[in-house]
């Protein structure tokens, strides 16, 4: 079996609002970022246990549209949380808040950034590219995925 | 605890070279891990010769016997070997094999009177029945000691490092049943031996019977099985290898003592790749049961399975390695039962679960759910 071309990493917050944001702006922006990536033949899709935490327990139980997704999902890539991915995670969000703080912004939340570092650690720690609804979270990838892989 | 520790170095291990081991003294148990042919074998085997040539009961048992009894070349795998700063140097010798008495006189190790066994990995799995009926008396404590002894010279002197088990344990069972009679003396009745082995079969999986065990008129030997007699020949190699495992340890260890718990008696007990044949339950499990089971026992185990060091405490794992200056060194794996499963397969094996995975990205194979998600999605 071929291996994909490229590989994504889904965020939590576009699967939540491409499954529940009936009618709304971010339903759309989250199909629009899904769909390429849904129909990409060569494309392969991960997630992660935190991930899956965060979209099933947005689900009713006893709906069946629930157990269709989960079931989905079951299909994807599943990283496991690694000491490695903790560490990174940990490291990324000690920063933002730090840098948070040097700004002094009070809009950075530390209860909302919880678990996105996780996300973004998880993605750049195996060369996944992060599908995300959030502008913070894409910075905050974008700028750490270049001090990786330095430009040639 | 560790009759090791804290230091153990070993020159010119057979295939290895030099090896420098630092231990926790504090630990009853000492997993050795490492890459095919880093040499946690023949450690096992140099540890199981300093034992053998530390023994009081050796010396007692070889004085007793005509002088000469030697050890062949190949199983002096080291030509020395120092726990701290006391050390056994085995000159070098032209001849085929060594006189025990001499490499004895040669020691600075501290002699002991522990039990121990050594349990070889090669000749673990199913279990013959050989059907004889022609078998020497079981003997007297003191016999069975000399026996035990001359055994473990032979195995010596054949070049092999101890007693790998016995491919008949039918006739072992046989004995020890037949010497568990009412007209039997007591001194050497030796129903204890496969109570303790049964035990110890049960400590590992409930479902082995503690306390059953048969033999019939064609001398087959069965055990109980969630509630079912099996015959020995009968068991599957995991049952088996299980079996051949607290078989080796209970019946080494009977030839030091007369004691009928076994299993409190003090000891070392070596074990060579303690996973083989043993379904990942047992592999998780053995090694700390066997610490619950035999209290005064400490174990030197090699490896390769993360099961077996998932549940292991700090200080008792160690990885071997070759350092540039081609000394193979002991490095601590901190807290194997602290992490997870998957950093311990990094950790301790070089096994990375997740690029794995990463690599195995499979455009194809998630056609259908790539699919299902959309169609799921675009309906809402």
């Amino acid at each position: 079996m071929s291996t994909a071309s490229i590989a994504y990493f889904l965020d939590s917050s576009v699967l939540i609002s491409a499954f529940h944001g009936r009618g709304s702006a971010a339903k759309q922006a989250a199909l629009v970022l899904l769909e390429p990536a849904l129909t990409d033949a060569d494309a392969a899709i991960a997630i992660s246990p935190l991930g899956r935490y965060e979209v099933t327990r947005t689900l009713e139980l006893g709906e069946p549209s629930s157990d269709h997704l989960l079931a989905q999902l079951d299909g994807f890539t599943t990283f496991d949380i690694t000491d490695r991915i903790a560490t990174l995670a940990a490291a990324l969000f000690r920063q933002e808040r730090a840098a948070a703080a040097a700004v002094q912004d009070q809009t950075w939340n530390p209860d909302r950034r919880r678990f996105d570092t996780f996300h973004i650690a998880t993605a750049l720690h195996h060369d996944l590219v992060l599908l995300t609804l959030d502008q913070g979270m894409r910075r905050l990838f974008s700028r750490e995925r270049e001090k990786r892989v330095p430009t040639p | 605890m560790n009759p090791f520790s804290p230091k153990l170095s070993i020159d010119e291990l057979v295939g290895v070279g030099r090896v420098e081991l630092e231990l926790d003294a504090d630990r009853r148990a000492c997993v050795f891990l490492g890459g095919n042919g880093i040499g946690k074998t023949k450690l096992l085997e140099a540890l199981h010769l300093v034992t053998f040539l530390s023994s009081k009961t050796v010396v007692e048992v070889l004085q007793s016997l005509t002088p000469g009894s030697t050890i062949a070349n190949d199983a002096l795998v080291f030509s020395r070997a120092c726990v701290n700063v006391d050390c056994l140097e085995i000159k070098p010798s032209a001849r085929n094999s060594q006189p025990v008495g001499e490499l004895r006189r040669d020691s600075k190790l501290e002699a002991h009177d522990l039990a121990w066994a050594y349990v070889g990995a090669r000749r673990r799995g199913p279990v013959q029945h050989m059907g004889t009926r022609l078998r020497s008396p079981l003997g007297s404590f003191a016999e069975r000691r000399v026996e035990h002894v001359k055994r473990l010279v032979k195995s010596m002197a054949d070049g092999s490092p101890g007693l790998d088990p016995q491919g008949d344990i039918d006739t072992w069972f046989v004995q020890r049943a037949q010497s568990s009679n009412r007209f039997q003396a007591d001194v050497d009745k030796r129903e204890s031996e496969i109570l303790s082995v049964l035990r110890l079969l049960n400590a590992v999986d409930e479902r082995i019977d503690p306390a059953f065990l048969s033999v019939d008129g064609s001398e087959h030997v069965r055990i109980r099985i969630e509630g079912a007699e099996r015959r020995l020949a009968e068991l599957s190699s995991g049952f088996a290898s299980l079996l051949q495992l607290m078989q080796a340890i209970v019946s080494s260890y009977a030839n030091f003592t007369q004691e009928s718990s076994i299993e409190l008696v003090r000891g070392i007990v070596f074990i060579d790749e303690i996973e083989s044949h043993l379904h990942a339950r047992w592999q998780s499990r053995i090694l700390p049961t066997l610490k619950k089971a035999l209290p005064n026992t400490f174990f030197g185990v090699a490896t390769h399975s993360p099961l077996v060091i998932a549940p292991c405490e700090e200080g008792e794992v160690y990885r071997l390695a070759r350092d540039d200056d081609g000394v193979v060194r002991s490095r601590r794996l901190d807290a194997p039962r602290r992490d997870a499963l998957v950093d311990v397969l990094q950790d301790a094996f070089d096994v990375d679960v997740n690029a794995l995975k990463r690599d195995g990205m499979s455009s194809e194979a998630q056609r259908d759910a790539k699919a299902g998600l959309l169609g799921l999605i675009s309906k809402r």
